[in-house]
């Protein structure tokens, strides 16, 4: 059985001709198959980026290897083995939803008109749309499923479900986890709706001015990081050790975020429980001096 | 080299679903046009109309139907060459097809072989279906319904036979021909947007102009130019010979144009082995990577 990462990238480094800041600053990490990894970073923190890297569509310094491919190199080879949504609904505005199936059927060796055409039963768009005339929730519902219709191995989501309603998102993350996510296959999705897809994800990471500031499964997330929520009055003691981020969850009650286990004395006096992904998200990227720790 | 036949043929395939309406549109129209309003008009041939066999006067509008719309197809390429290289990124969906497994080559030669080619001949194609109700009319407007039944058709069918190979071929070699103009404005649109025209204007004027260059430049244009003359010439000349031998023009036969398909040939064999064919491929192929390469660098 092959156990090979779908993904492995060391010290990638992405600068912009004129900018002064690198929009990938000495990133490492590695997809393993069979997971679910969530993509989080502020606007411009090097997501979008990192993502058309992983496709050959941005030449980076350092070592990448994705589906066992150089991506610049092999870009149309890699193309055919993975599926990629790019961050903006952007499908031909002269086309009829038929005609993309069929162009799609030249083009993607692993795409299957049928199950597009069953996916798409499942929304409101008809093959026979013209994509001009589709208001921008429907372009990214036929996009997204034109997308899972490839029989890929990896796929890689920058903010798919931008323009979509609630009820439209929460059908595509069914579908993805439970239809095509099948234990060998890994998704890479970038997105801010983090607490909409916290569920669905096996690994975070989590970038931010370039850096990657996180790499973790959610279960070493739930072992490494600490909320406690306590009483007002001990406000200056938890100020005192030091945590990543101190806030307020439901109901007002002060709480504050730690990397590792808070002082004894403190958890004694506070409640504990499991930070969110947001609360992480706020701490992590408010913090950007926080070094990356590697995989657990 | 990583060409895909099956993907080749399906960027050839996006170009027609793209373009289908405009295309037919602009091929079909002016005959249309012809055949509907002809019925109300009058059909004039010149001083010999009357004159001329049912025949002829059947083949001859129902080729250059053919031979019309074949180069209104490429005058529609040429005037929508500015704007090829640029609709991806105009209206965004550069980001759709770069996310599918296709060369940046493979989409410009696809593009190409299309606009330059498959257009132009479908468009001969589409020119002789229409071509023959127009050639009807025009027969039953100047020699009456009756002349109709005086037709040679086996005559007229091997005069289009004569005629049409001829005009392939000439398709062909202006489609290599043209090959340098064409993926000049596509590239200069390209990189420059909407200052890639006025640029190629301004450089070619100043180049043709400048005491420095026009030494090499203006003879090498001229000849250029007189290439596409010759093509041009010459599929209408093995046409008319092939298909209207007794035809007379001014009262001077076919004198002057008349040209059979072997000279036809050998005359794109002479152009194509020319230094200047070569000068046109070295321009075309750079042309070409100039494409690429911008479409590489789009996102």
């Amino acid at each position: 059985m092959n156990t090979h990462p779908l993904v492995e990238a060391r010290n990638l480094t992405l600068r912009y001709r004129r900018g002064k800041r690198a929009a990938l600053d000495d990133v490492s990490f590695t997809v393993p198959k069979g997971r679910v990894i969530g993509l989080l970073g502020h606007n411009g923190a090097g997501k979008t980026s990192l993502m058309k890297a992983l496709v050959g569509l941005k030449s980076v310094e350092g070592e990448l290897s994705v589906l066992g491919r150089k991506p610049m190199r092999e870009r149309s080879q890699l193309l055919a083995e993975l599926s990629y949504i790019p961050d903006v609904a952007v499908l031909p505005r002269w086309a009829k939803v038929r005609d993309l199936i069929q162009l799609m059927s030249g083009l993607q060796p692993r795409f299957s008109p049928e199950r597009a055409r069953q996916l798409l039963r499942r929304t409101s768009v008809g093959l026979d749309d013209k994509v001009k005339h589709l208001s921008k929730g429907m372009v990214v519902q036929a996009h997204l499923a034109l997308v899972a219709a490839i029989d890929a191995r990896l796929m890689i989501l920058d903010e798919p479900t931008l323009g979509l309603d609630v009820l439209s998102r929460k059908s595509f993350y069914e579908m993805l986890i439970d239809e095509w996510c099948d234990g060998e296959r890994s998704v890479l999705i970038s997105t801010h709706q983090v607490e909409e897809i916290e569920a669905l994800l096996t690994d975070v990471l989590m970038l931010d001015e370039g850096k990657l500031v996180l790499n973790l499964s959610l279960e070493a997330i739930e072992d490494r990081f600490v909320a406690l929520s306590h009483h007002p009055d001990a406000a200056a003691a938890v100020a005192a050790a030091h945590p990543l981020l101190r806030y307020r969850v439901q109901g007002g009650q002060p709480a504050a975020l730690f990397d590792g286990e808070p002082p004894q004395q403190l958890a004694a006096n506070a409640q504990r429980f499991r930070p969110s992904l947001v609360d992480l998200f706020v701490a992590l990227t408010r913090k950007p001096e926080l070094a990356p720790r590697s995989q657990a | 080299m990583n060409f895909n036949l099956t993907r080749f043929r399906t960027l050839m395939q996006r170009e027609w679903l793209q373009n289908r309406w405009t295309w037919l549109i602009a091929v079909a129209a002016l005959p249309l046009i012809a055949l509907i309003t002809m019925p109300f008009g009058t059909v004039g041939i010149g001083p010999s109309g009357g004159s001329t066999p049912a025949t002829s006067l059947m083949l001859l509008p129902w080729a250059m139907t053919a031979l019309v719309c074949a180069t209104i197809a490429w005058l529609t390429t040429l005037f929508s060459a500015a704007s090829l290289a640029r609709r991806d990124a105009q209206d965004r969906s550069i980001e759709f097809w770069l996310s599918l497994p296709s060369t940046h080559g493979e989409h410009f030669a696809a593009q190409y072989l299309t606009h330059a080619l498959l257009f132009p001949m479908g468009a001969l194609a589409v020119g002789l279906v229409l071509g023959l109700p127009l050639a009807l009319t025009v027969v039953v407007k100047v020699l009456g319904a009756a002349s109709l039944g005086a037709v040679d058709w086996a005559a007229v069918l091997s005069g289009l036979a004569g005629a049409v190979p001829a005009a392939l071929l000439a398709l062909l070699v202006a489609a290599v021909w043209l090959a340098p103009l064409v993926l000049l404005i596509m590239a200069a649109s390209a990189w420059l947007k909407r200052l890639g025209i006025p640029a190629l204007v301004v450089a070619a004027i100043a180049l043709y102009n400048l005491p420095l260059t026009r030494g090499a430049v203006r003879p090498l244009w001229n000849a250029y130019g007189a290439g596409i003359e010759q093509i041009m010439q010459g599929a209408i000349g093995v046409f008319l010979t092939s298909s209207l031998p007794n035809l007379k023009i001014d009262g001077d036969g076919l004198a002057g144009v008349e040209m059979s398909l072997a000279q036809f040939l050998a005359k794109l064999g002479s152009m194509l082995a020319s230094p200047l064919f070569g000068l046109c491929l070295l321009i075309a192929a750079a042309c070409f990577w100039a494409l690429v390469e911008r479409r590489r660098r789009a996102v």
